[in-house]
Parts: C-alpha cells; sequence; structure tokens
C-alpha cells in the first residue's frame, strides 16, 4: 500500500500518515432489535468498488473525514468532511 | 523572586551530552551554544545547526471562534488559509485547520497572548513543557530534511510562512518553515528520539547543534536567503 | 584467449585507460584497469569459469556482462551474491567464486550433473519424506549441494551504513539510452524539474558501444554522427541543467501505486515521489535454448559489444556469430576490430538485406550463412565448438571449433518495471516480443522496451514520451516500420541432446520443464512455482519470454497466450539492510520528563509500547514491602489525561461511559470503565470533577492517542459541544503511596490534608513550590496515597525536590513492576492484560461502573444482551498456599485434563507471603472457597483457592485512613 491519500486539509499525503476506522455505517436506533446491532457491530459489505470509509489524519492535522474510495483502485478516490458527505456522488 | 524549581527542556540531557552552555530565561534553563559560539555561527554558512527552542510559548485555539480569538491578537489571522501563518519578530499565527490555531511567542508572553486571546466557547490550551521545539538552521539545513521526511518538502512547493503537519523520523511535527528555519515542534515524549534521528542523518552532512546565541528567538518570515 | 587492446578502428571514442590497480579473486592477484567492473577485469584477466550453477553445478561464464543472469555472482568483501559485472572494481578488493568446491575449475558437486538427471523433476517434493524422519537428514544434504553464496554472519561487509532518501521530482525517467535522454530534454525544455536514475556508471545504454550512423533525426546536429557520438553529446548538453539531477549506478527496483519509484545505490534507499515517470530501460539480448545452451564462451552479441568497447578487451581468438539482424554484423565487425577472427556469421534469415554492414563483413572475407541456426555446443568445461544448421533443428550442416560463441537474435524488452503487479505482458505477433501497453495515468514508455528501433526512432519516442510526461497529457502509439523489426526463431531449436536450459538461473531444461506439463502442472503460473523457472536471481529478466513462449507451445496454447508471470518487485535482488535502513529511528521512543532521574538511580526499565518506563530500583518484592511499610514515590507521566468541559460535557460523559456522573460534586473522584459499542470493555480509569463543568479523564498509557481520537469522532459525528484538551504530555504526574504519605504532603501544600478534608476518592487544587498541582486521592496500590499531577516542564527538577524533601522518611522511587505487584494484592484488573477482546464487564467484575438504566449510551445494546444471557466465566481473585511455586502469567487451568481458564497475572504477594493472582474461570468456581488446578509451564500443578475479596486489606482500611 504505497498510495497517496488526500486530506481535506492538508492534501495529498503518503497512506502511512492515516489511521482507518472502518466503513462508513449508520448507527443503529437504541429501540432497534439485538439483529441490527450485530450487523452494525459486526457486518460489512467488503465489496469490490466504491464505498464510504471513516480515516483520521493521525500524524498530520488529525482530523476525522470520509473518503469514497474505489477498494480496487485505492489511487481512485474522494474525500470531503462529514458534514459535506452529500456531495459525494456516490451514495 | 527566583523559583525554586527550575523549568527544563525535554532535551535537556541531550544538549548536556552535546557539552552546552546553559543559560536562565523566564524560569528555564535554557541552551546558549556548544562550547564554540563562532565556530557554531560560522557553520550556519557551511553546514547547519540544531537549537533548543522548546521554552518558547506555544498556544493552541480551537473550536468554532478560534478564528475570531485569533484575529483579536492579530488581524491578519482571519484571511488564512489552513497551513498558512502570519507572523512578527514576538510571534507567529499558525493556521491548522478550519478551527484550531497554535500561536507561537516569545517566553514569558504567554500570559500576555492569552489575555488577548481569551473568549467564550473556546478551547484554549497553553501546552508549556507539553510540547517541545527543535529548530534546523543555515544553509546546509535542506540536506537534512531529505533524509528526515518521507513528505514532498521541496521549497517551490512549500515556500516559507507555510505551517504542516507530518512526520519527521516517524515523529509526528507541526512544521513552521521561516526563510532560514525549520521549526519542529512535536509532542515532548519524543523530543530525545527526534534530536538523535537528526543528528544521526545530519552529522555527515554538516549538522552540529548549538543554543540561542546562534539563533535567538524571533518568528518573522522575512525574506529567502 | 583474452587480451587488453591499446586500440579499435572502429570505434572513435576508444581510449586506453591510465590507471592500473590490483586484486584478489579466491586469494590470487589480478590486475585491473580504470573503469573495469569486476567481471571485466577478471575476463581480460583469463577467467573462463566463474560460477557453477544453483543445482547441477554446471560450469557457467560470462554472458551478457549486464548483471542479468547468475553466471557472475560472486562474494564480493564478505557480501554474498554481487553482480560482479554491475559493480566498479576497487584497489584491495577481495572477491570469491561461490557454491563450488574446492573450486569452479574442478568442481566435486558436479557429481550432481549425472545424478540429478536420475531423480525426477522435482525430486525435493516427492522423494525422501517416507519416512517422516528421513527428510530433515535429506533437506540438510540438499540445501548443502544447491545454493549460491554464504551469508557473512560475521558482517565484516565493508560500508553497513544503510540510509533512506526522498526526491519528488516532476518528471523522473528511468534509463539513459538515446529514448531516455530524449525524455529529459523534452521535460527540462518544458521547464519541469528531472530526476535520470541510470544504473550503469555511465550514462547512454547501449548506444554506448555502437557506431551505427544516425540519420533523420530530429535533433539534426546528431546526424551523421555515430550513435556513440551522438549520446556522448546529448550528456555533455544537459549534464550540468539545474533543473535536472543524475543519479547513477543507481537501479530503480520497484514502482508502486502513485508513481513511488524505489531504487538503489550502494547502501542508500530512495524512495522516489514523482508526478510522472517516464521508462526507458531497453532491451537485452534475446535468450536463445538449443542444446548445451548454458556452456562457458557463449555469450551475447551485447555481452561481446561492452567488453570490447567499455572496457578494451579483446574476448576470445575465435568466435562464431549467430543473428538474425543488421546487429550481429555490428557486433562481428567490432570483434574483427579488436583482433578476433571470426569464423562466420550465420544469418537465421534466408535472405539477408544488401547494405553496408552486411556487405562489409563480406568484404573482410567473412563467410555468411543463410538462412540457418546454431544447433548445439561442444566442450566438457567450455566452448570448443560449435554446431549449425536449419532453424528447426533437423539437419545439422556445418561445425566450427572456436572458443566463443556470440548470440545475437534479437532484443527482449526488459518489462518488469513496467508490469510489476499490474499489467501482464503481451505477445505483439507483429513485433515478436513481449510488450506493455496498458499503462496507468502519468507513467510512459519509450525506447527500445517498445521494441528495437533506429536511433532516430527511439529519440523520437523518447522526447515525445518526455512532453507528455511534463504535460501529464496521454502519449501517442508507438511505431515501428518494417525494416526495423526482427523475426523471432523457434523459442527452442531443437536439436537433440538433454541439455536445453530454459531457466540457467534455477537449472531448468526443457525437458523438465515438459515432465512438469505431464504432471499437471499446465498453466503457467503453477509451472513456473513447480519447475521454479524464473524464481531465480535473474527473476525471469533472462528467461520470462522463453518460459512464456515454450509453457504455451507444451500446454497446446497458441501464441497470442505466450504471456509470462506477473513480475512483483524487486526487480534485482534488494538486501535487507537497504530495506531496513536506519532502524532505530523507525521505531521511536518516549521518555517521561523524570526519565534521566531514573536512569542515574539505576533503575531496570521495560518497554511500555513505544514508552521506556522503570521496571523497579530494587529488587520487586523488596521495593513492595518498602511502599507497604514505609514510602514510595512512582512516576506515572504516561497517563492519557484528558479535560472535558463545554455545555454538552455531562451528556456527553453519559453517552462515552457507561457510569452515571450527574451526582459526581466538584472535588470528587469516581473510577470508570470504558465500554465498546459491542459491549466489551477496552478501558479504565478515573474521573474527576475538577471544577463546575470541567471534568479531568484518566486513561492507561497505551490508549493515550486513541481516546482523544475516538472522542473526537463522537463529537463530530454526534455534535456534541464538548472542548477536549489532551494534556498528557502537558502534565506529568506521580504517585506517592504510603501510610506516611499524608504527613510528607502536608508539609509541601497549603490545603487541608486531612481524611476529613480530603477524603478517599476526591480531588483537590494547590501549590508545591510554586509550582501548580493537581493532588487524586485514589488506590491503584491499595496504600494511601496521592497522585499529583503538574506542568511537565519542573518534571525533574521537583521529582529531585520530593526525594530531597522525603529523605527523613526516607521516600524511595519504585516501578512499574513493583507497582504490578501491589495493585495485584488488592485484586485490580488492568484492561488488556487481565481481558481480552471477548471481556465483558459482567464477567470481568465491574459491573458497578454500568447503569444500564441511561436512555442512550456506547454499547447499551450489548451489554442488555450479554446481561440477559449470564456470564460462563469469571474473572477472580485467587490465592496459593504458601510453600507453593508461582505460575507464569497466561498458564492454563485445568479439570480432568481439560482446559477451563486461565491465570491472567500472577506474583508472589510478599505482604502476604503466598502467591496471588487474577484467573478466568467458569462459573461454578467463582464463589469464596472454591479449589481449582493451575498447571504451571514445567508441567507441575497447584491448587488454589478463589477469594471474593483483595487478598491484602479487604475492607480498604489501609486506603481510606
Amino acid at each position: 500500500m504505497s498510495f497517496m491519500l488526500t486530506c481535506p486539509n492538508c492534501g495529498k499525503r503518503q497512506v502511512g500518515e492515516f489511521t482507518f476506522r472502518g466503513y462508513f455505517k449508520s448507527r443503529p436506533q437504541q429501540s432497534d432489535d439485538f439483529a441490527s446491532w450485530t450487523s452494525y457491530v459486526y457486518f460489512n459489505k467488503n465489496k469490490i468498488g466504491k464505498q464510504w470509509e471513516w480515516w483520521n489524519h493521525a500524524s498530520g492535522c488529525q482530523r476525522w473525514f470520509i473518503v469514497d474510495r474505489d477498494s480496487a483502485k485505492s489511487t481512485d478516490h474522494q474525500s470531503v468532511w462529514f458534514e459535506n458527505r452529500k456531495t459525494l456522488e456516490h451514495e | 523572586m527566583k523559583a525554586i524549581i527550575q523549568k527544563l527542556s525535554p532535551l535537556d540531557e541531550a544538549y548536556q551530552r552535546n557539552a552546552a552552555h546553559f543559560l536562565a530565561e523566564e524560569g528555564w534553563s535554557i541552551p546558549e551554544h556548544c562550547g564554540n559560539p563562532e565556530k557554531e555561527r560560522a557553520q550556519l554558512e557551511t553546514g547547519s545547526v540544531l537549537v533548543d527552542w522548546s521554552h518558547i510559548g506555544k498556544i493552541t485555539l480551537r473550536g468554532n471562534h478560534a478564528e475570531d480569538s485569533a484575529s483579536r491578537l492579530d488581524s491578519r489571522a482571519a484571511s488564512l488559509k489552513p497551513q498558512q501563518s502570519c507572523s512578527t519578530d514576538d510571534w507567529a499565527v499558525l493556521r491548522l485547520t478550519g478551527d484550531e490555531f497554535m500561536i507561537l511567542c516569545k517566553s514569558g508572553k504567554e500570559n500576555a497572548i492569552l489575555a488577548s486571546v481569551e473568549g467564550d466557547d473556546l478551547s484554549i490550551l497553553n501546552h508549556g513543557g507539553g510540547l517541545g521545539c527543535l529548530v534546523l538552521g543555515g544553509k546546509g539545513r535542506d540536506e537534512v530534511i531529505e533524509r528526515s521526511s518521507a513528505m514532498n518538502l521541496r521549497r517551490d512547493i512549500v515556500p516559507a510562512g507555510t505551517v504542516v503537519q507530518t512526520s519527521i523520523h516517524m515523529v509526528p511535527c507541526t512544521i513552521f518553515r521561516t526563510s532560514s528555519l525549520e521549526i519542529l515542534i512535536h509532542t515532548r515524549d519524543f523530543s530525545e528520539s527526534l534530536f538523535d534521528a537528526l543528528m544521526d542523518v545530519g552529522h555527515g552532512v554538516g549538522l552540529i547543534p548549538s543554543g540561542v546565541a546562534t539563533l535567538p528567538v524571533s518568528f518573522s518570515t522575512g525574506q529567502e536567503d | 584467449m583474452t587480451e587488453r587492446i591499446a586500440q579499435h578502428p572502429d570505434l572513435p571514442l576508444f581510449s586506453s585507460p591510465k590507471k592500473s590497480f590490483s586484486f584478489t579473486f579466491n586469494g590470487k592477484t589480478i590486475e585491473a584497469h580504470e573503469g573495469d567492473t569486476v567481471a571485466s577485469a577478471l575476463i581480460a584477466a583469463g577467467v573462463r569459469i566463474t560460477s557453477r550453477s544453483f543445482k547441477y553445478h554446471r560450469p557457467r561464464g560470462p554472458k551478457d556482462n549486464f548483471g542479468q543472469g547468475p553466471e557472475l555472482l560472486m562474494t564480493v568483501d564478505h557480501a554474498p551474491n554481487v553482480r560482479s559485472d554491475m559493480i566498479p572494481v576497487r584497489a584491495g578488493m577481495q572477491v570469491e567464486t561461490q557454491n563450488a568446491w574446492p573450486s569452479t575449475q574442478l568442481d566435486l558437486m558436479s557429481i550432481n550433473n549425472f545424478a540429478v538427471p536420475l531423480l525426477p523433476n522435482g525430486f525435493y517434493y516427492k522423494m525422501f519424506h517416507k519416512p517422516k524422519w528421513l527428510w530433515p537428514i535429506a533437506e540438510r544434504f540438499i540445501r548443502k549441494a544447491a545454493g549460491l553464496g554464504k551469508i557473512d554472519t560475521q558482517g565484516r561487509a565493508v560500508d553497513t551504513r544503510y540510509e533512506k532518501r526522498y526526491r519528488f521530482p516532476d518528471v523522473c525517467v528511468v534509463g539513459s539510452g538515446p529514448a531516455g535522454l530524449a525524455s529529459v530534454k523534452a521535460a527540462l525544455d518544458a521547464g519541469k524539474q528531472v530526476l535520470l536514475i541510470e544504473e550503469q556508471e555511465q550514462l547512454g545504454g547501449h548506444s554506448r558501444h555502437t557506431v551505427f550512423k544516425v540519420e533523420n533525426c530530429r535533433e539534426k546536429k546528431l546526424n551523421g554522427l555515430t550513435e556513440q557520438e551522438a549520446v556522448r553529446s546529448l550528456i555533455d548538453e544537459i549534464e550540468k541543467h539545474p533543473n535536472l539531477e543524475i543519479l547513477s549506478q543507481t537501479q530503480a527496483f520497484a514502482v508502486y501505486e502513485d508513481n513511488l519509484v524505489a531504487a538503489q545505490r550502494g547502501t542508500e534507499l530512495f524512495k522516489i515521489r514523482a508526478i510522472s515517470v517516464v521508462f526507458a530501460p531497453g532491451a537485452t539480448d534475446r535468450h536463445l535454448v538449443f542444446d548445451n545452451n548454458d556452456k562457458p564462451g557463449i555469450m551475447t552479441g551485447r555481452g561481446v559489444e561492452r567488453l570490447i568497447a567499455l572496457h578494451g578487451i579483446k574476448p576470445a581468438r575465435r568466435a562464431v556469430v549467430i543473428t538474425t539482424h543488421d546487429g550481429g554484423y555490428h557486433t562481428a565487425k567490432l570483434l574483427h576490430g579488436a583482433g578476433t577472427e571470426v569464423l562466420a556469421v550465420v544469418d537465421g534469415r534466408q535472405k539477408p538485406p544488401k547494405n553496408d554492414w552486411v556487405d562489409g563483413i563480406r568484404k573482410l572475407g567473412i563467410p555468411i550463412f543463410e538462412g540457418k541456426t546454431i544447433h548445439r555446443v561442444k566442450g566438457l568445461n567450455q566452448v570448443k565448438k560449435v554446431e549449425i544448421g536449419d532453424l528447426h533443428g533437423q539437419f545439422s550442416s556445418l561445425s566450427f571449433a572456436c572458443d566463443l560463441v556470440v548470440l545475437a537474435v534479437g532484443y527482449q524488452p526488459q518489462l518488469n518495471l513496467l508490469s510489476q503487479g499490474r499489467t501482464r505482458p503481451v505477445w505483439d505477433k507483429k513485433r515478436q516480443i513481449l510488450r506493455v501497453t496498458d499503462l496507468p495515468q502519468n507513467i510512459y514508455a519509450a525506447g527500445e522496451v517498445q521494441g528495437s528501433a533506429s536511433f532516430a526512432r527511439l529519440y523520437q519516442e523518447g522526447f515525445e514520451a518526455g512532453r507528455a510526461a511534463a504535460q501529464q497529457s496521454s502519449l501517442s502509439e508507438s511505431q515501428r516500420d518494417e525494416n526495423e523489426l526482427i523475426e523471432a526463431l523457434p523459442a527452442d531449436i531443437e536439436s537433440g541432446g538433454k541439455h536445453h536450459f530454459i531457466c540457467p538461473c534455477m537449472d531448468v531444461t526443457r525437458s523438465e520443464a515438459c515432465h512438469s506439463i505431464e504432471e499437471g502442472f499446465d498453466q503457467v503460473e503453477t509451472l513456473k512455482r513447480y519447475s521454479s523457472m524464473g524464481m531465480g536471481p535473474c527473476q525471469g529478466k533472462t528467461c520470462h519470454e522463453a518460459v512464456a513462449r515454450l509453457a504455451a507451445r507444451d500446454t497446446g496454447l497458441s501464441e497470442t497466450e505466450a504471456v509470462p508471470t506477473t513480475m512483483r518487485p524487486p526487480l534485482s535482488p534488494v538486501s535487507f539492510g537497504i530495506l531496513a535502513g536506519r532502524a532505530p529511528h523507525l521505531v521511536p521512543q518516549r521518555r517521561t520528563a523524570m526519565h534521566h532521574c531514573h536512569r542515574k538511580a539505576g533503575a531496570a526499565f521495560l518497554n511500555a509500547g513505544q514508552w521506556k518506563r522503570p521496571h523497579s530500583y530494587l529488587p520487586p518484592q523488596e521495593e513492595a514491602l518498602m511502599v507497604r511499610k514505609g514510602l514510595g514515590i512512582i512516576d506515572v507521566s504516561t497517563l492519557g489525561k484528558l479535560e472535558l468541559s463545554g455545555p454538552d460535557v455531562m451528556d456527553f460523559l453519559h453517552f462515552m461511559l457507561p457510569g452515571k456522573f450527574r451526582q459526581l460534586a466538584v472535588g470528587r473522584v469516581r473510577y470508570s470503565t470504558m465500554i465498546g459499542e459491542d459491549g466489551i470493555l477496552f478501558e479504565d480509569g478515573t474521573i474527576s470533577h475538577l471544577e463546575e463543568g470541567v471534568y479531568y479523564l484518566s486513561t492507561t498509557t497505551g490508549n493515550q492517542a486513541a481516546i482523544e481520537s475516538l472522542f473526537r469522532w463522537w463529537v463530530l459525528t454526534d455534535q456534541f459541544k464538548v472542548h477536549i484538551k489532551n494534556l498528557a504530555p502537558v502534565h506529568a504526574a506521580v504517585n506517592v503511596a504510603g501510610e506516611k504519605s499524608r504527613e510528607f504532603i502536608q508539609k509541601l501544600v497549603d490545603i487541608d490534608m486531612s481524611n476529613e478534608a480530603f477524603p478517599y476518592m476526591a480531588c483537590r487544587k494547590s501549590t508545591i513550590a510554586d509550582v501548580p498541582v493537581l493532588l487524586f486521592r485514589i488506590g491503584f496500590t491499595g496504600e494511601l496515597g496521592y497522585e499529583i499531577h503538574f506542568p511537565s516542564e519542573f518534571g525533574a527538577p521537583l521529582w529531585e525536590y520530593f526525594l530531597e524533601q522525603g529523605k527523613s522518611y526516607p521516600l524511595k522511587p519504585f516501578g512499574v513492576e513493583t507497582q504490578r505487584i501491589l495493585r495485584l494484592e488488592k485484586g485490580h484488573l488492568i484492561p488488556g492484560v487481565d481481558t481480552d477482546a471477548l471481556s465483558n464487564p459482567y464477567e470481568a467484575g465491574v459491573d458497578f461502573t454500568v447503569k444500564e438504566d441511561k436512555e442512550n449510551f456506547v454499547g447499551k445494546a450489548f451489554l442488555k444482551n450479554f446481561k440477559e444471557r449470564g456470564i460462563e466465566n469469571k474473572l477472580v481473585s485467587y490465592k496459593l498456599n504458601s510453600a507453593d511455586p508461582i505460575p507464569e502469567d497466561g498458564v492454563a487451568i485445568l479439570k480432568n485434563g481439560k482446559i477451563i481458564g486461565r491465570v491472567t497475572s500472577s506474583r508472589m504477594s510478599p505482604t502476604l507471603g503466598f502467591g496471588i493472582g487474577l484467573a478466568w474461570v467458569p462459573r461454578d468456581l467463582s464463589g469464596a472457597g472454591s479449589r481449582f488446578q493451575i498447571r504451571l509451564a514445567n508441567g507441575q500443578d497447584v491448587t488454589a483457592e478463589t477469594l471474593d475479596h483483595a487478598a491484602y486489606d479487604p475492607q480498604g482500611e489501609r486506603l481510606t485512613s
């Protein structure tokens, strides 16, 4: 893994400067059944193609942001702040 | 009244090992030079020097009102983009992100700065000894930098006045570049390791340790040298 | 025989080197000239057999002189497997051959040549494995017989300082032949910062030894010059350009995503991140498979030209040139000019063209044979005779007695860097070569790597690539004229005989490959791995084309399916030292402000993640008793410390932590755990209410950064209005413990330290020696004690001040190991040591920190589920009998021979005189007085008794006194 990930604040940096939290998932409501909670915690789509992910610029500005990354081709990605996630073309 | 307990830089031991002469400033013990001030000053022309500025004031402002607060100290702060700075000889305002600023100032001036930036709904942290500060100066400093960072720090891409947060020898640093200095601010726990790593790659390309007699504290970005 | 030559009629730039010096080869002194590689000096001195092959120990000699194959691997100055044709020789170098005993001349292991063919293909997979005990013995012999150099276990290799260097050019050009130089020129003209990488010491590529005349070149001033002169002129022009950096003797060995090019120069690793990369790595002479094609005395056309033109060596007395294009005639002319008798030029073309080069050879009286090629060579240890015949190996018509056979039968593009894991090459039918045409953005290819061509064409291609690289635009399709194409001979001249080597590195013959296919390995990827073809030191640079074509042919596929296997980094051998670099700098150490006080006090240190912490100053058992009976101080600066405030701070705490804190008054402290969304316990610490609306959370050392990061994620996604300050490095911290601690600290502070004014689980602010401090009365060690936090710049001086002020007690420092014993006597768990990724708070016995009736908090759903399911195992304190040996951390608990639990922490208690610990046991053994069996690492068993309270001071009287 040697691609350059784009931080919305700092620009393109080596991927080693970042940490990865996991896929973007919506937290269930407290009242939802336990099966939705198990899905939320343990299950991931693991698909080939674009997906939303949480990344943190740990060795840099230390900000959290969302990356819409192609899991087969990491150089193809788009990074936005959480507030601006609706601007991503792909859900 | 002289303080009972002295303030020490996280690099105190490292500079002691390099035969530093110390001076007292605002309750801190800080290296003045490493035994040969003329030679160390001359090294700025032929190589580079590594100086400890850990005693300077380092204050971060964070929150939605951080920009307003920073502007009260220096009005230029409002028009800074992230990774830009504005400075005078006495202080520097570094904009790290949209909502976070770091202010550097001469030792002893922290309270005055805090008074001017005070505000509501704002996180203000005076780091004191929590951050160390190493400064690289001299015509040969690029030789050291190019062996120390995996980030592109070419001078045409990262000009004087820029602030970048990246890692140097695996130590996360905030790098403030002036026209003649690279100011490396980092968590104090790593100071000695960072010093050792820089001296290790640097000693073969003309890097020597020195003190504030060679590089007195000044934040102005000045002219390109 | 080989000789040095003083001049050459056809090489205008030829000059004799001035200096000479000596080095040793297998103990003998050898003379070398300025500009020699180790190999060229040995060749000039008459060395013909330079190594023995991997499996069969067949004699091998120089072939390409370009670092491609295994023939010239030697041990140089104790470093094994050095490509002797790639390194300049230095005075005093010690060179030794490898893998031969007693010498390469007479290698007794060559008995393998007779024995191994009797063994089946891939015998090491099939034979000597039954009975089981036979394999380890057989393996040792097999490993000894095969192999290359010996590792320098004493580390005597000359230069062992490894450096990492970083570069960020706009355009990186790999290769400095005509195409590479043209790319550099075009990129410089466009105003870009250019980095040129060249593997050899000199720039110029194959043109350095080529005297074809340049015609029709877009760079008009080069027309009419020989290629040699043309590249010299180009180099002189660009060398001193301020925007150009040249790295020579530097090999680019890998390309990764986003144009990260890795290159090695000596002991330096260059990590180059370029905006665009132009690859112009060129091509090498094609590998031809025929009977005995690995004998010493067979060289490639360019290999011979390098010896003549670059090192001034006449390579043989009598030579035969096997060719299929004008390049062979060029080589023949240079050989003739160096004094070698060229017996014949054997041209595979039915009708060679009429041009100056072909006619020139005729005029020299050298016979030309048309429509013919090489069938086999003969000779025991080196070439003595060559036999030629038709192109399919059926009828051998002629033979020549000679000491050199030159193979100039086309060029193989060096595709490794272009391909590297991204795309497979495809067979280009027109150009009769493998090519990579599908390149990612901002990567360009130019030059012979696209197929051989005239100088002008290569220059044009390079110039266009350099321009496209500078502009980051697309590049037009590469073109080749009819007269630039070289027809490929059959991949194997099937002239009979058993020694058709497809892969000289790994000693794999055509018949072995066919046997492997018969055994079922009929896909090129599995065929490669089973036979090990292409997996040797050259990594397929020599044989990938032959492997691909023959594998396709022998498995019944068509020519278009002739593809080599995926090429992966590194291109060529890279030492571990280069990759590791300045290893200590990869793992920086973290030190507290008091670090050097501990070092000077003689503490033994331990590693806690990246931190260095004092393990103990005296034997831990003694130190623990000292704290219980006296007064101790420990440096706990590594703890995480977060200050939280803001309008939503209480909602935030209620959401993030499992407990309830609305009633936590100012000045009070509470123990808290942290639970993940999965209901698992991962952290514990204390939460203190410092002043109205301001809270102070302590965390364990390891989670310092992780907790802050996690909190900020929640603040972002759920929009809590909270301010978080990370005070971990800002505050240093110590813990003063022992029954005299109140008395001691009262002398230093100006607040009331009495039990009524400052009870257990409370916090206060004060000053000590004018330093502002925070005091926390908490009880990890189980003694009356106070944790003191203060600004870290006072660290060491304040620590010394404490010790000075406490001299009368005496106040003594204690370390982490001692603290571990003390807390174990109180049954306190440490998350991550006593718990793991499956531990929920109910099982761990900290359910008092969880208040499930809160509305919404992290982990609620899973905690509810865990509570409903009930617990199966529990973490309990236990004790042993007095004389029992102490189990190690992590050993198993058994019942009827089955493992039912494990010990997480175990120590001897100096205070109580028996062993104590924490362990996971099934629920039915968790009641007080239950007995269970612990098995020590040495197999001995001890019986433990469950405790439902702390082993030491169960009522906590000392803590709350």
